[in-house]
């Protein structure tokens, strides 16, 4: 492993201070900072047209911002007066489907960017790299066409851990795969990464994607960062509306906070001393567990009423009715079938989290 | 698809296979003459000095303009589309305009620029300027479809920018350089006019004047033979070096435009190369044309045989466009429909017929004619015959892609809503086909309208095309009487050119069928 070790930690830290980026009169990005802890691991996750692919190719020296400054390590790579090109960044880059050299084989594409030094190593590094990405050596001779999506990927990783970079940028490079293999094809790039010690900038719009490959999660809404913090961190105490929609399938309520005390149809739900009056209730589905009533047993929680029960194959979204709401929503495991009709107590898990009434 | 699949083929693949029969009667005749020769004779009529020096002089002339014209157009390519260059569109559009400019014509605006223009350099000085965008027009549409996320990556991978187009672009554009390379070595080899005109002797010039002096005497067939040859190795070379990689994108790719680089302090040297090679292929053959028009004022304008030879040649570019695309399209609809080795055999024969020079395939058919059929010498229909050969790829091509766009679902589609097999397909598959159907006569008409060598060859007497004409007054030295017909090519051309400008842009067929 000698070949491919990392530089040390202190030269990987990102930081994007106050970068802004137009294309023509259209702000791309805005004010954004963002700081990448060494060796970690950072999601960049936002819908199609938030800018992440931009703030991307501005960290890899494709684009320069308009204002703002980019350090990497203790190098300012762009600010005013200083626009280092791609090329001498020393950052690797993963494209959204490999944008693996097609008139060369796989071996010649991971060995693309070796120094000249290094020739001579050159057939046992590239079988060392293509080893680290779970790939079998043999590959090396086949050209990149005869291989399957999942290993282009990881051609194009090998090729850009070639250069030993302490910083790798991935634009999506897993959206273009099988969803099972997707699934199978992260968790090797993210092992091979960490155990390199490479700080990993990922960009995608995939939410699951999101929080399972991050250490840090930034939010990018409309070209500006609207929350960074650890994926349960975002998951379970989103800033706002928009991003808790964003990360995960939510419950809303309309509820009431006076006193400290936030109540909503399913009871005191959490408390809160900053608001008074009417406010939104927020609820991850699976902290809403329902049972069905058994007459004549009391085991407490609000009663409802199935309105409506659609199958979705291993859950079933259910429209409840409880008294004061206008029916509400709620996906549940298809374990036990729900008929309309049948009664159902809701018990709440943990505190609602609450917004002031949109 | 089962009626359709299980009984078309037989009667279409007849067809396909008569067109492809007559296209292998060139062939058969340079074989069947070199055995009737004999070889004492044939030896003695290719192992001379004469032979040595057009061999020397065809080879020369392959050897510089093909390097130079790649050069050229690869590098005119790359600032047309991958640099900030003010103007770059303009200079796109300009840099296909030669294309309109039939070489012979290229030649006569030159011969009358500089009149003592001749030999070797002044054949390369020629060919190259209208040669040259038979590979800058594919390496335009090469540039435009490479993935711009390959470039980044290499750039990622600490690669200087020189070194991205050295080590990433360059490589990926060696099939559009080699295709257009071939196009331009098998031009090179067929040209007869241009190098006529500045009195350079090839192989295609010296059959011609064996022809006319002796008829259709052994030597004319065996200098056929050796430029048959000659077109056989290039083919061979080429397929060779092609060999069998593949360079399309892989995956989707990236839907952003490539970067453009900004030149700095390149740019006025950008510029002047570009400026000039517009200035040498377009301004000068323009300028020339125009001089004699001017100078021979509206007189020459009421050349009796002015609107004869414009009818002709829109006569025989129209029918024989249709007669192509006709029969071209039997041989696309197996390729696309019914491919495997029986369509892939019939399809070459014609590629490898129509790179033959044009000449080879007229005196072919004409002692075909003679021996066999005199009552075919000296007909329009030998006449058409002969630009069927010549031009099918040109149509086969655009019709393939045309067919092979067409989803066979909606024919599918229409029979599954009562449409007979053959109604559906006219009705739907048809009516798709139509633009690139057009697309293909167009091309077919270009070659026609601007065809000389064969034509001279065969046409009937009293046919006066605007090459012909134009030709016999270049050798009346009638200059001023040329400029019209030179004029009114260029005029038919133009349209067409533009056309295949536009393709390169969108689609990438047809690029290479010139």
């Amino acid at each position: 492993m000698s070949e491919i070790e990392p530089s040390t930690s202190e030269h990987s830290t990102i930081d994007l201070r106050g970068i802004g980026k137009r294309y023509g009169s259209t702000p791309v990005l805005e004010s954004i900072d963002l700081s990448v802890p060494a060796g970690s691991k950072t999601v960049i996750v936002g819908s199609s047209g938030s800018g992440k692919t931009t703030l991307l190719r501005l960290l890899s020296g494709f684009d320069f911002p308009d204002v703002g400054t980019i350090r990497i390590g203790r190098e300012i790579v762009a600010g005013p007066g200083v626009a280092v090109p791609a090329h001498r960044r020393g950052v690797g880059h993963v494209a959204q489907d490999g944008a693996l050299f097609p008139h060369l084989t796989v071996g010649q594409n991971v060995a693309f960017g070796l120094d000249r030094h290094e020739r001579d190593d050159r057939p046992a590094i590239v079988s060392e790299l293509l080893d680290l990405v779970s790939l079998d050596p043999v590959l090396a001779s086949r050209r990149p066409d005869e291989l399957s999506g999942g290993q282009q990927q990881r051609v194009a990783l090998a090729r850009a851990m070639a250069r030993k970079p302490s910083v790798m940028l991935l634009d999506e490079p897993f959206s273009s795969l099988d969803t099972g293999l997707r699934a199978s094809t992260r968790e090797l790039v993210s092992a091979a990464l960490t155990s390199a010690g490479i700080t990993t900038v990922l960009v995608t719009h995939d939410r699951a994607e999101a929080l399972t490959f991050g250490d840090q999660v930034a939010v990018l809404r409309d070209g500006r960062l609207a929350q960074v913090g650890t994926p349960t961190a975002l998951y379970c105490s989103p800033t706002d509306l928009a991003t808790a929609r964003f990360l995960g399938d939510v419950v809303l309520l309309e509820a009431n906070a006076s006193a400290g005390q936030v109540r909503c149809p399913l009871g005191v739900v959490a408390r809160c001393t900053s608001l008074n009056g009417g406010c939104t209730a927020l609820f991850r589905p699976e902290q809403l567990v329902i049972d069905l009533l058994v007459p004549g047993v009391d085991a407490g929680g609000i009663v409802a009423r199935i309105a409506a029960a659609e199958f979705q194959g291993s859950s079933q979204l259910l429209t409840l009715e409880i008294a004061g709401t206008s029916g509400l929503e709620l996906p549940v495991a298809s374990g036990i079938q729900y008929r309309v009709g049948d009664q159902v107590t809701i018990h709440t898990i943990g505190d609602a989290i609450v917004f002031p009434a949109s | 698809m089962t009626r359709l699949r299980h009984r078309t083929p037989a009667a279409i693949i007849a067809r396909a296979a008569g067109v492809s029969l007559l296209g292998l009667v060139p062939l058969g005749y340079v074989v069947v003459t070199a055995i009737a020769t004999g070889a004492p004779t044939l030896s003695a009529l290719v192992f001379r000095p004469r032979v040595a020096e057009l061999l020397a002089n065809t080879a020369g002339l392959v050897l510089i303009t093909v390097p130079l014209c790649a050069l050229v157009g690869v590098a005119a390519a790359w600032l047309v589309e991958r640099t900030r260059l003010a103007g770059s569109r303009a200079f796109g559009i300009l840099l296909v305009v030669p294309l309109a400019i039939p070489a012979f014509v290229n030649s006569y605006g030159w011969v009358s620029a500089v009149p003592s223009l001749n030999g070797l350099w002044s054949g390369v000085l020629v060919a190259g300027l209208s040669y040259f965008p038979l590979v800058y027009l594919p390496t335009v549409a090469a540039l435009r479809r490479l993935d711009p996320a390959v470039e980044e990556s290499a750039r990622s991978l600490g690669v200087p920018p020189l070194g991205v187009f050295l080590r990433v672009v360059l490589p990926q554009l060696r099939l559009p350089i080699l295709g257009g390379s071939l196009i331009i070595a098998l031009h090179l080899l067929s040209e007869y006019g241009a190098f006529a005109m500045i009195r350079f002797d090839t192989f295609t010039t010296a059959i011609v004047d064996q022809f006319r002096s002796t008829f259709n005497g052994p030597a004319a067939n065996a200098l056929a033979g050796v430029l048959v040859l000659c077109c056989l190795f290039l083919l061979v070379g080429e397929s060779g070096a092609r060999g069998g990689a593949r360079y399309a994108r892989i995956g989707t790719g990236s839907a952003r435009p490539a970067g453009r680089t900004l030149l700095g302090s390149w740019a006025p040297i950008a510029y002047l190369f570009l400026g000039l090679l517009v200035a040498l292929s377009v301004i000068v053959p323009f300028a020339s044309v125009a001089r004699w028009l001017v100078s021979g004022g509206l007189a020459i304008w009421s050349d009796r045989y002015l609107l004869t030879a414009l009818g002709q040649t829109i006569g025989y570019g129209l029918v024989g466009a249709l007669v192509t695309c006709l029969l071209a399209f039997p041989i696309a609809f197996l390729a696309v429909r019914f491919p495997g080795r029986v369509a892939r055999v019939l399809e070459s024969i014609n590629y490898v017929t129509s790179s033959l020079p044009g000449l080879v395939t007229a005196l072919a058919f004409v002692t075909v004619a003679i021996r066999l059929m005199p009552a075919l010498y000296q007909t329009t229909t030998l006449v058409i015959v002969v630009y069927l050969l010549m031009f099918l790829p040109r149509a086969i091509v655009n019709l393939r892609s045309g067919l092979a766009q067409v989803p066979p679902g909606l024919e599918e589609a229409a029979r599954s809503l009562g449409r007979h097999p053959l109604v559906a397909f006219s009705t739907v598959t048809l009516r798709f086909v139509m633009p690139s159907a057009l697309a293909g006569a167009s091309l077919v008409f270009l070659g026609i309208v601007t065809e000389l060598t064969s034509t001279l060859l065969l046409a009937p007497n009293g046919t006066r095309t605007l090459a012909i004409q134009f030709w016999s007054r270049v050798n009346d030295i009638d200059y001023v009487g040329a400029a019209p017909y030179a004029s009114l090519m260029i005029l038919l051309s133009l349209p067409v050119t533009y056309l295949l400008f536009a393709r390169s842009r969108s689609e990438r067929t047809a690029v290479n069928s010139i």
